[in-house]
C-alpha cells in the first residue's frame, strides 16, 4: 500500500506502458534470437547428417514410389506432366509399378503429382487416431 | 476431589487453546471455501494434483493458524526459570532489561513454516521446472522454431493485465506484476514471481492460477472460435520434420546460455527446466531423469501445494483484492489466448495459409492442456486434422516465454 500511495496516476501510466513495451520487446527479442539460432543449428545438423548418409538416397528413392498418385489414361502417349521435384527415377518406378499392377491396359501416364494426403498412410492415420483419442 | 479438579482444569485448558475460541470468523468461511476446492479437486478432477494439497493446506491453516507460526524468542526472568527448574540454570543467552536478567528462550515455528521456506526462498518452483523439463519433448519446437513467436505473442495477457491491475488502484506495482503473471498460465512461474514480488498474495494468486489452468478447456475455445474463420480452423498443417538427437541435446544448452546471460532473473527457472530436459535427451542419466520427473516432482508438489494453500488465511484471502485477482486472472488468460490466436492468424497470412491459427492459443503454456484444447477444437472442424504435435511447439515455447516475461517483471519491479 505505501508504494501505491507514493505512485501518482502519471507514474502509474508511465510504469504500465514501460512494462508493456519492455515486456513485449524483450520476450519477442529473446524468442526471435532463439528461433534464428535453432534454425541455424537445425540446418547445420541436418546438412551434416545428410552428408554422412549421401549414398543412401539412391536406394531410398524407389521406396516411396507407390505413394504419388498416378492417373492412367488410355489416350495418346505423351510425356506425363510431372510435378516439380520428382526425379526421373521415381517417374520410372511409378511407371513400372503401374505397369505391374494394371498391365498393358494402361497406355500412358498423364500426370504425376504428390498426393495431398500422402503425408500419412491409412495405417499411419489409424495409429495417430489411436494415440490422440484420449485428448 | 483433587483428581476431579485436575480433570476440570485440563478440560478448561484444552477448551481455551482450541480453535473454537481463538479462530476468527473469517477462518470458518475459508474452511468452507477449502471444502469447495476439495470437492472440485476430487469430484471434478480440476488439476487435482495441485488443487487437492492446496485446498487441504488452506483447510489446515484456517483450523489451526499456528501451523504456519514463525519461530520466536520468549523472554523469561532468570529467577522464574530457575524456580521452575529446581534451581538449575538454563543454557540460553541472557539479556538485561531494566535491571532484570532474562533468558531468551527460542520456540520452534509451526510445521508448515519450515516447509514454506522452499516457497519463500524460491526453491520449489525451479525444482518443479526440473521435473517438467525432464518430461518435455522440445522436438516439435525445434522442428518448427517459428512456434517460438506464438509462445511470445501469448504473453500479451501478462502485460495487459499489469495495466488492468494498476488501473484498478488497489494494488501496488509489485502486486500488479504478481497478478499479471497469472497470464503466463504456468503455476510454478506464478508462484516464483509472487514469492519475490508480493509474498502476501501467494494464496489467492496460486488458487487463481491453478483454477484457471484447470478451466483452460472452457475459457479458450470460445475465444479461439470468435477470432478465426471455419476455413482457418480447418487448415491441415504439414507434418513436422524429424529432429535428430544432437539437435535435442544442443537445445537446452543453447537456451540456458542465451536466456541466463540476457535475463539473469529468469535463470533459476529456465536453467532448471533445461537441466531436466538435458537429462532426458542425453539418455545417459535415465535414473536421475526418472527421479526428477517422478519422485522429486511428486514430493515437491506436495510441499508446494500444502504450503501455498496455507498462505490463504481468512485475513489475507477474504479481501476485495482477492476478487480483483480472480477477475484479473481471467482477463490475463483471455488476452493471452487472444494474443496467441491473432499472431497465429498473422503467421497464417504470411505463410500463405500453411499455419493453422488455432495453434497460437497453445502459446499461453498450461502444458499440455492448451495443446489438447487446440487438437480438440481443430478436430471438431476437420476430423482428420491432427494439430496436437503442431500445438506442442507453441505450448512449450510458452513455458520459456512466460519464464522470460517473469524475468522482465522481476528485474523491473523488484
Amino acid at each position: 500500500m505505501p508504494m501505491l500511495l507514493a505512485l501518482q496516476t502519471d507514474d502509474k501510466v508511465t510504469l504500465s506502458l514501460t512494462i508493456l513495451l519492455t515486456g513485449l520487446v524483450v520476450v519477442f527479442l529473446v524468442l526471435i534470437v532463439l528461433t534464428e539460432i535453432i534454425k541455424l543449428y537445425g540446418t547445420l545438423v541436418y546438412n551434416a547428417t545428410n552428408k554422412n548418409t549421401k549414398p543412401k538416397p539412391v536406394e531410398k528413392a524407389q521406396e516411396p514410389a507407390p505413394a504419388p498418385v498416378s492417373a492412367p489414361v488410355p489416350a495418346a502417349p505423351a510425356a506425363p506432366a510431372v510435378e516439380d521435384g520428382i526425379p526421373g527415377e521415381i517417374v520410372a518406378a511409378i511407371a513400372a509399378a503401374v505397369y505391374c499392377t494394371e498391365g498393358a491396359s494402361v497406355s500412358a501416364i498423364k500426370s504425376i503429382r504428390r498426393s495431398r494426403s500422402a503425408s500419412r498412410s491409412a495405417w499411419g492415420m489409424a495409429g495417430v487416431m489411436e494415440n490422440t483419442r484420449p485428448f | 476431589m483433587e483428581v476431579l479438579q485436575g480433570f476440570m482444569d485440563a478440560l478448561q485448558g484444552i477448551w481455551a487453546t482450541s480453535g473454537f475460541l481463538g479462530n476468527d470468523p473469517r477462518n470458518y468461511i475459508m474452511i468452507l471455501i477449502s471444502l469447495v476446492l476439495l470437492y472440485l479437486a476430487i469430484k471434478k478432477e480440476f488439476e487435482p494434483l495441485l488443487l487437492l494439497p492446496i485446498a487441504f493446506g488452506m483447510l489446515l491453516v484456517n483450523v489451526f493458524p499456528g501451523i504456519t507460526a514463525t519461530p520466536s524468542t520468549e523472554m523469561q526472568l532468570v529467577t522464574d526459570y530457575m524456580a521452575a527448574h529446581n534451581g538449575a540454570a538454563g543454557n540460553y543467552p541472557t539479556v538485561i532489561l531494566e535491571g532484570l536478567e532474562y533468558y531468551q528462550i527460542p520456540t520452534n515455528g509451526g510445521l508448515l513454516y519450515y516447509l514454506y521456506q522452499g516457497v519463500k526462498l524460491g526453491i520449489y518452483p525451479p525444482l518443479i521446472f526440473l521435473g517438467i523439463g525432464a518430461m518435455t519433448d522440445f522436438g516439435p519446437l525445434i522442428a518448427n522454431p517459428k512456434s517460438f513467436l506464438l509462445g511470445a505473442a501469448a504473453q500479451l495477457g501478462i502485460f495487459i493485465t499489469f495495466i488492468g491491475a494498476m488501473a484498478l488502484g488497489i494494488f501496488t506495482a509489485q502486486e500488479a506484476g504478481s497478478i499479471a503473471i497469472i497470464g503466463g498460465a504456468d503455476g510454478p512461474t506464478a508462484i516464483y514471481v509472487t514469492s519475490i514480488l508480493a509474498p502476501h498474495l501467494l494464496g489467492p494468486i496460486a488458487v487463481a492460477a491453478y483454477s484457471y489452468m484447470a478451466l483452460v478447456p472452457i475459457i479458450q475455445p470460445p475465444i479461439m472460435k470468435a477470432l478465426t474463420t471455419k476455413k482457418e480452423r480447418m487448415i491441415v498443417m504439414e507434418q513436422l520434420r524429424p529432429v535428430s538427437k544432437l539437435e535435442k541435446i544442443l537445445f537446452p544448452i543453447i537456451v540456458t546460455i542465451l536466456i541466463s546471460l540476457l535475463l539473469p532473473d529468469a535463470a533459476p527457472l529456465v536453467g532448471m527446466l533445461m537441466l531436466g530436459n538435458l537429462m532426458r535427451e542425453s539418455g545417459v542419466v535415465s535414473r536421475i531423469s526418472n527421479t526428477a520427473q517422478n519422485e522429486l516432482m511428486n514430493i515437491i508438489t506436495i510441499f508446494l501445494g500444502v504450503t501455498v494453500g496455507a498462505t490463504a488465511t481468512g485475513e489475507v484471502f477474504l479481501t476485495p483484492q482477492t476478487i480483483g485477482i480472480i477477475v484479473l486472472g481471467l482477463i490475463a488468460f483471455g488476452f493471452g489466448t487472444v494474443g496467441g490466436v491473432l499472431f497465429g492468424k498473422l503467421m497464417c497470412k504470411f505463410s500463405g495459409g500453411k499455419i493453422n491459427p488455432l495453434i497460437g492459443s497453445a502459446g499461453v503454456s498450461a502444458v499440455p492442456m492448451a495443446a489438447r484444447v487446440v487438437q480438440k477444437v481443430g478436430q471438431k472442424e476437420n476430423p482428420s486434422n491432427f494439430l496436437l504435435m503442431h500445438a506442442m511447439g507453441p505450448n512449450v515455447a510458452g513455458v520459456i516465454g512466460s519464464a522470460v516475461a517473469a524475468g522482465v517483471l522481476i528485474s523491473i519491479l523488484r
